[in-house]
């Protein structure tokens, strides 16, 4: 009798340690429900310009992609916003699901639902309960969601379906998904504001960029002197640009000529030369022979194209073989193709004085003053 | 009759081990042990709501063993749940005075983990600097600098032109991030607003990522201030 005890008392412990390997080899999942996989949240931006959806207190949306692994009826599903994953639901600070609403739901395999929002942090689609297949595949964006407003904050969602309308129940699936605000990246450079300008009798060029370091001095004389029978001429020439983002305009500004109480009568329309009369006039322009024996002047260059370079003359001063004079006028800007800015050209500037048989004799001066004014 | 009483003990010994032994265990309306193990390694994530412990005995591994389609984080904190943690090291950036002969550079840092996922992607929101209606025109795939023309580009790896500047992704011990190839090359520079400029194609500790900057402007560009405000937004799947 000992000896069966003995037996069965082995055969019994033997059994024992099976059930005891059992227990940690054939474990179950001790949640109900079952586990939501492929799943993601993914920020989007939305009334906020180019937040990119992580902004910290945006107003963004909040597109969930999803797989359920039941098959079966689905007549609600529950978001809810935590801070921490499982375990007691801690709102995140600043977060504001009561103005969600139901986005896009197009494309998803579960759809038709309408949004219940009463619950701060907790807002659920609602639905008539019908079935879904195992493995559906749910996208579903909940727009005017207000972000957590703590930068850089880690937040998790909480997803849960019910055969209930109203999220009441047991869940049937559950899984977790997480997202952070960011704090944004502020970027920033400064171009500095330019000009360029120069006057001189000539004006060089440098590689072929017109080069303010190559300008002669500005003391300049007619070719001739002046008399009642032809027209003396001089030139000079200025260069200029910006990147100003209206352009620029150059103001011409200083008397006529004058010889103490004596002057030359400034050209107050743009007209042609008259031998014999009193005139001073200038303009910016290639004249020719129409105006003096020996052709003065020439075109901006390089030439405008209304894209780098956009200087032209003003009308009154735009014209060859008319000129005129009024000290404060604008004789050229920027303008070509839209105020802008430029790279550097030269303007030519031509010079005609015209005088009657009477004018008293002289020296006849004056002091020009050009007046670049950029515009950013 | 001994062998009836046998038998009994055996079916009551079946019943215990087939039922689920997590509903009686580890967990009270206060507290949870989660995921406690008896072996080399010790309890993870004992907690509450205001406390939490995390322990740890002799780990054998840690780390991430993957295939393309499974992966096991091995080591005590292995938690069921999902973990994204970003945080922005450096977010204010100055690019100094833009010119039109030589090249403005700039870096910022960010880093992500992403624990118990299948991956992630980072991308990029936010327009190209602006002064006004003035833009810095977004420089094309495959760009290297230009001075004198309008760039804007950024890329996430180490730079020698036109300067020695940027890190390449910094994994630490186990991390898989990873800048997208759009964003990969040396030396060369582009931005597209809401483009993947990284990514981690499974469960990734923390990757350090610096993003590097550049700006050319043309000559003509107007002056003033030229400023964005980007954001990142990391997108994980679980």
């Amino acid at each position: 009798m000992k000896k069966q005890i003995g037996i069965y008392s082995r055969l019994l412990t033997v059994l024992a340690l099976v059930a005891a390997s059992l227990v940690q080899a054939i474990s179950f999942n001790p949640v109900g429900a079952s586990q939501i996989t492929d799943r993601s949240l993914k920020l989007i931006q939305g009334a906020d310009a180019d937040n990119g959806g992580s902004k910290a207190g945006g107003l963004v949306k909040h597109e969930f992609t999803f797989t359920l692994p039941t098959a079966g009826s689905v007549g609600s599903i529950k978001f809810e916003y935590c801070t921490i994953a499982s375990g007691t639901c801690v709102l995140p600070t600043g977060l504001v699901t009561t103005s969600a609403t139901l986005g896009d739901e197009s494309t998803s395999a579960v759809q038709g639902f309408t949004m219940v929002n009463t619950t701060n942090g907790a807002p659920y689609l609602t639905r008539t309960a019908s079935a879904i297949t195992a493995n559906a595949i749910a996208v579903l964006r909940l727009d005017n969601v207000t972000n957590p407003t703590t930068v850089n904050q880690t937040f998790f969602v909480r997803i849960s379906t019910f055969a209930s309308i109203d999220t009441t129940g047991t869940a049937i699936d559950t899984g977790t998904v997480t997202a952070s605000t960011a704090e944004p990246i502020i970027l920033s450079g400064t171009m500095p504001e330019s000009l360029v300008f120069c006057t001189g009798e000539t004006i060089s060029k440098t590689a072929l960029v017109p080069d303010c370091a190559t300008a002669t001095a500005g003391a300049i004389s007619f070719n001739q002197l002046f008399s009642p029978t032809d027209t003396a001429t001089a030139t000079s020439q200025m260069a200029a640009s910006t990147n100003a983002g209206f352009g620029y305009a150059i103001t011409v500004n200083g008397p006529t000529l004058t010889s103490g109480s004596n002057t030359v009568s400034p050209m107050s329309s743009s007209t042609a030369g008259v031998k014999g009369l009193s005139q001073f006039g200038m303009n910016l322009k290639a004249n020719t022979v129409a105006t003096s024996t020996v052709a003065i002047g020439a075109e901006v260059d390089p030439i405008s194209n209304a894209t780098n370079y956009k200087g032209q003359a003003i009308i009154g001063y735009n014209a060859a073989d008319t000129f005129k004079f009024i000290s404060g006028d604008i004789i050229a800007d920027s303008s070509d193709g839209g105020a802008g800015g430029t790279d550097a050209q030269i303007f030519t500037a031509s010079y005609i004085v015209n005088v009657p048989g009477s004018q008293p004799a002289g020296t006849y001066t004056t002091t020009l003053t050009y007046i670049c004014t950029p515009k950013f | 009759m001994f062998r009836w009483i046998l038998g009994g003990v055996f079916v009551f010994l079946m019943l215990i081990a087939l039922t689920p032994s997590g509903l009686y265990a580890q967990q009270s309306p206060n507290f949870i042990l989660d995921e406690g193990v008896i072996g080399s390694s010790g309890s993870n994530n004992a907690s509450s709501d205001s406390y939490s412990s995390s322990s740890s005995t002799s780990d054998i591994s840690v780390g991430n063993t993957a295939s393309g389609n499974f992966q096991i984080e091995t080591g005590s904190k292995t938690t069921r749940d999902p973990t994204l943690s970003f945080k922005m090291i450096d977010g204010g950036s100055s690019l100094g005075n833009l010119s039109a002969t030589t090249a403005s550079m700039t870096t910022t840092s960010f880093s992500v983990l992403n624990y118990t996922s299948y991956g992630y992607v980072v991308q990029i929101f936010g327009p190209p600097p602006t002064n006004g209606t003035e833009t810095i025109q977004s420089s094309p795939i495959g760009s290297s600098s230009t001075p004198g023309t309008d760039q804007f580009g950024i890329n996430l790896v180490a730079n020698t032109l036109p300067y020695t500047i940027g890190s390449n992704p910094d994994n630490g011990q186990f991390g898989f991030g990873q800048a997208s190839p759009d964003y990969s090359s040396p030396n060369q520079y582009h931005y597209t607003s809401g483009d993947t400029i990284a990514l981690a194609p499974k469960s990734s500790g923390e990757t350090i990522y610096t993003i590097s900057y550049l700006v050319n402007v043309a000559a003509l560009k107007p002056g003033g201030t030229y400023s964005t405000s980007q954001t990142i937004v990391i997108t994980g799947t679980y």
